[in-house]
């Protein structure tokens, strides 16, 4: 306070207009300095956004192709084909996917090709014009993993993928348990007239996929089918093959068993996510919710609310992460050491009204 | 405190180069701070596009790659050649500037895809070449074809990257249209903010120097006006006002000691006239006055005791010898002559005047033969009043001798003592030629010193009378002339005081 008072005694009549003007001086050269804060703080911030990536380099550039990389089933494989390049100092992108022009697999195999990519993770189809991109591939010295279906007699380095036979097994055990669940359910309701009668189970096959593996699959459900005695009067099965060749067919082909004169059957097998899909909303469409039960496959998110509101029974799902980090393992592997198992099995899990509130596939797998 | 100090003694001429000066760098302080800002801003908009117009040229050489490919496997000609490897030359240039790394970056994975598949292309493309001056047909044909689905992948991957370099920047634009715009705001603050703070400044120094002179023209009005009681001028400056009010401080002290001594002296002036008196001063006036007069009337005249003596023996010698009139004629001059050395006091009775009048009037009558016919009217309670001598006498001569003498009617003077209110007044007046304003004028106004007894005069002039009353009765109104006109007469008119 003494200061002060000295400073304002000192501070006379005489002194007021020097005061005041070098304090206005002060003041505009404040303000000027200020607004050249205040604008740096700002243009420095917009800079900093505009570079803000820091980015990561790779050693190695694995390029991932599948017939659609937005299905939730490939984007989870992506997830862990990305997680597992991290580790192993690899970047994995989905090739070619987002480029002005839409290409097919096999000319995304081509483009991979000539951008001289590490390795190449594709998704398997029974062709011929694919099998002929792979041998390119390995003749230009890129590995190539066949995921999801294998490509026979290319010279791809490994498969990733379910064993379709295990899976066969597995389709068919829920199918019987399903089928034990409504008989029961039937004789329960006394229901006279439908006593006696057989339950209908519906294989949904498609038309494009290769015959080997679906062959393997149906041999599978059917074993463990003809296996369960007690069942083996009761129920029929058959298949239904989808006509799946053009865009948006396979919707039509399934409302066609709803649609169709021959009796809609009690459980229809799906053998893929989007048959899955369709059934699902067929059923609902139809008004058959409790009389046609569906088995699914792999579980998005609109299959794991069917299963929660009971329209499908159970999906059948695998470990789509891990998919894409033995992928990308092989990959690395091979690289590596040129040398990999030429198989790696996926782990299959099933989602019923039990554990699908449980949140995400992981935990279920891991259960 | 010393720089302000120093401020404030600048010459008025510095301080307002020094006012400018600082506005004027403020001013620019702030312009160039505005140019930096705006240039940031505009250096970083012209670099936003830089990506784009790169790979634009890119696809630029490989189309021309391609083209010139085409063009040698069409004509294989030698400038179709040469063209090819300028465009490949050009080509593989722009392309060894993009990135080859692989990152998380797209862009950057898009550069590097794109930079394989042109290494790629060109091997396509020299194979192609080769095979086609080897002339082996099939085999040109299939590496053009793989070279040319190569350069349409190649061609898509640049469009892409274009696109999304295009989005990128895009939106680095906006961000720097935002700075711009706050680049607009900022300025436009900070410049109003320093025009307002300046025109402040200017207003609050120049009022500074302006004040002082204020005050200064205030006390300068007040001085003006007769006020010399102002109080001093502050001064605080050295500058020129300074140096004026300072001045004018001493100026106005200087004026006060000046008035105060001269109301000093005046002072002393005016006790010393009380002193002396005025009564003195007309006394000494008189005296001369008088002994001018007799002076004068001596010179004028040859002795009169002798001419008094003659006159009385002349008057015996008529008596005797039983001339009647003579006798009175002689004895009448013998009277008029004695008046004068008789009185050498300077006041005598109204009557004795009087009597002198009627001698003269008879000594003329008797020259002229009874021509001037003369009148009087008197008062007789103020005969005894006392008057200077040698008052009438002079007047009525004058009378006759300007007024009447040679008219062709009968001349006539009149002469009256009345009193009236607390004055007793003496007139003369006569039926004569009179007298125009003018002479009236002179005559009043004439000093005594210019007085003079007038040619063809029988004594004391009238100046001479005018002033000896003024100095006697101490008045200015105590004697007064005025006239009809030509022809109209004359009348004076002398005023006593009672």
């Amino acid at each position: 306070m003494e200061t002060i008072k000295r400073i304002w005694k000192s501070i006379n009549r005489k002194n007021i207009f020097a005061v005041t003007t070098f304090s206005l001086i002060l003041l505009m050269i404040l303000i000027t300095l200020g607004g050249m804060v205040i604008f740096k703080a700002q243009f420095d911030e917009s800079v900093s956004i505009e570079n803000q990536e820091e980015y990561t380099e790779y050693n190695r550039y694995y390029a991932l192709i599948t017939s659609d990389d937005r299905e939730d089933f490939w984007q989870a494989v992506y997830n862990g084909a990305r997680e597992e390049g991290i580790n192993e100092n690899a970047y994995v992108e989905f090739f070619a996917g987002d480029l002005g022009t839409r290409y097919s697999m096999e000319e995304r195999m081509e483009i991979a090709i000539a951008a001289d990519v590490d390795g190449i993770i594709v998704e398997g189809e029974d062709n011929d014009s694919l099998r002929n991109e792979i041998i390119k591939a390995g003749e230009n010295g890129i590995p190539v993993v066949v995921i999801n279906q294998d490509v026979p007699e290319s010279n791809r380095i490994s498969f990733v993928g379910i064993g379709r036979y295990d899976l066969g097994q597995t389709y068919g055990r829920q199918t019987c348990e399903l089928a034990e669940k409504m008989l029961r359910e039937r004789d329960e309701e006394n229901d006279d007239e439908s006593r006696g009668e057989k339950l209908q189970i519906r294989v949904l096959i498609s038309q494009e996929a290769d015959s080997n593996g679906q062959n393997l699959l149906m041999s599978g459900i059917r074993e463990e089918i003809a296996a369960n005695t007690a069942l083996e009067d009761k129920i029929e099965l058959d298949t239904y093959t989808i006509d799946d060749s053009g865009a948006f067919t396979a919707e039509e082909s399934i409302r066609d068993i709803f649609m169709g004169q021959d009796e809609v059957p009690d459980i229809l097998v799906c053998l893929t996510e989007i048959y899955t899909t369709c059934a699902y909303q067929a059923v609902i469409d139809y008004n058959r919710v409790g009389i046609t039960n569906i088995i699914g496959y792999y579980d998005s998110e609109t299959i794991r609310a069917g299963v929660d509101k009971e329209v499908i029974y159970c999906t059948i799902s695998m470990d789509t992460e891990q998919m894409g980090r033995y992928c990308v393992y092989a990959l690395s592997e091979f690289l590596d050491v040129e040398h990999v198992s030429e198989y790696f099995t996926v782990d299959t899990y099933v989602v019923n009204k039990e554990n699908v509130d449980r949140q995400g596939r992981v935990r279920s797998y891991e259960e | 405190m010393k720089s302000e100090n120093k401020l404030v003694n600048l010459p008025l001429q510095n301080k307002l180069i020094a006012v400018y000066c600082l506005t004027a760098l403020l001013i620019l302080i702030v312009n160039l701070f505005m140019y930096s800002n705006i240039n940031s801003v505009l250096h970083r908009l012209d670099r936003i596009y830089v990506s784009n117009i790169n790979l634009n040229e890119l696809w630029g050489s490989l189309d021309s790659v391609q083209n010139d490919m085409t063009n040698y496997l069409n004509t294989k000609t030698t400038d179709a050649m040469d063209s090819y490897y300028k465009s490949c030359q050009d080509y593989t240039a722009q392309m060894e500037r993009l990135s080859d790394g692989i990152t998380s970056d797209e862009s950057q994975r898009m550069e590097r895809n794109i930079k394989a598949m042109s290494v790629r292309y060109l091997e396509l493309t020299d194979l192609a070449i080769e095979a086609k001056r080897g002339r082996n047909v099939e085999k040109y044909r299939t590496y053009s074809e793989e070279a040319t689905t190569v350069y349409n992948y190649i061609s898509t991957y640049i469009n892409s990257l274009n696109n999304e370099q295009f989005k990128s920047n895009s939106a680095n634009y906006n961000m720097l249209s935002v700075s711009m715009r706050y680049v607009e705001v900022v300025n436009t603050v900070v410049f109003l903010a320093v025009i307002f703070g300046n025109v402040l400044l200017v207003i609050l120094v120049i009022r500074n120097i302006t004040k002082p002179l204020k005050s200064l023209s205030s006390v300068a009005n007040q001085i003006a006006g007769g006020n010399l009681e102002v109080t001093l001028l502050e001064v605080n400056s050295r500058d020129e006002v300074g140096v004026v009010s300072k001045a004018f401080n001493h100026m106005i002290i200087s004026i006060r000691n000046y008035i105060e001594q001269l109301k000093a002296s005046m002072e002393n002036e005016r006790v010393l006239k009380e002193n002396e008196g005025i009564l003195k001063e007309n006394e000494l006036k008189m005296e001369n006055h008088l002994k001018d007069a007799q002076l004068k009337y001596l010179q004028a005249q040859i002795n009169p005791h002798f001419l008094f003596n003659t006159l009385n023996a002349g008057a015996q010698l008529a008596m005797m010898e039983g001339a009647d009139r003579t006798y009175e004629y002689v004895q009448n001059v013998a009277d008029f002559f004695r008046y004068n050395i008789k009185k050498d006091h300077d006041s005598v009775t109204l009557k004795e005047e009087l009597e002198l009048v009627d001698n003269y009037v008879y000594i003329l009558n008797v020259r002229f033969s009874g021509e001037i016919h003369y009148e009087k009217d008197i008062d007789s309670s103020l005969e005894n009043l006392e008057v200077p001598s040698m008052i009438l006498q002079p007047i009525v001569e004058n009378s006759v001798n300007y007024g009447i003498r040679g008219i062709s009617w009968k001349g006539r003077i009149w002469l009256s003592v009345y009193r009236e209110g607390d004055c007793a007044y003496i007139t003369i007046r006569d039926n004569g030629i009179g007298i125009d304003k003018e002479k009236i004028d002179k005559i009043m106004q004439v000093n005594l010193k210019e007085s003079d007894i007038s040619s063809g005069s029988n004594g004391i002039g009238l100046y001479n009378v005018i002033s000896r009353l003024k100095l006697f009765y101490d008045r200015d109104d105590v004697f007064e002339i005025s006239s009809q006109g030509k022809n109209g007469g004359t009348l004076v008119m002398i005023r006593i005081p009672l």
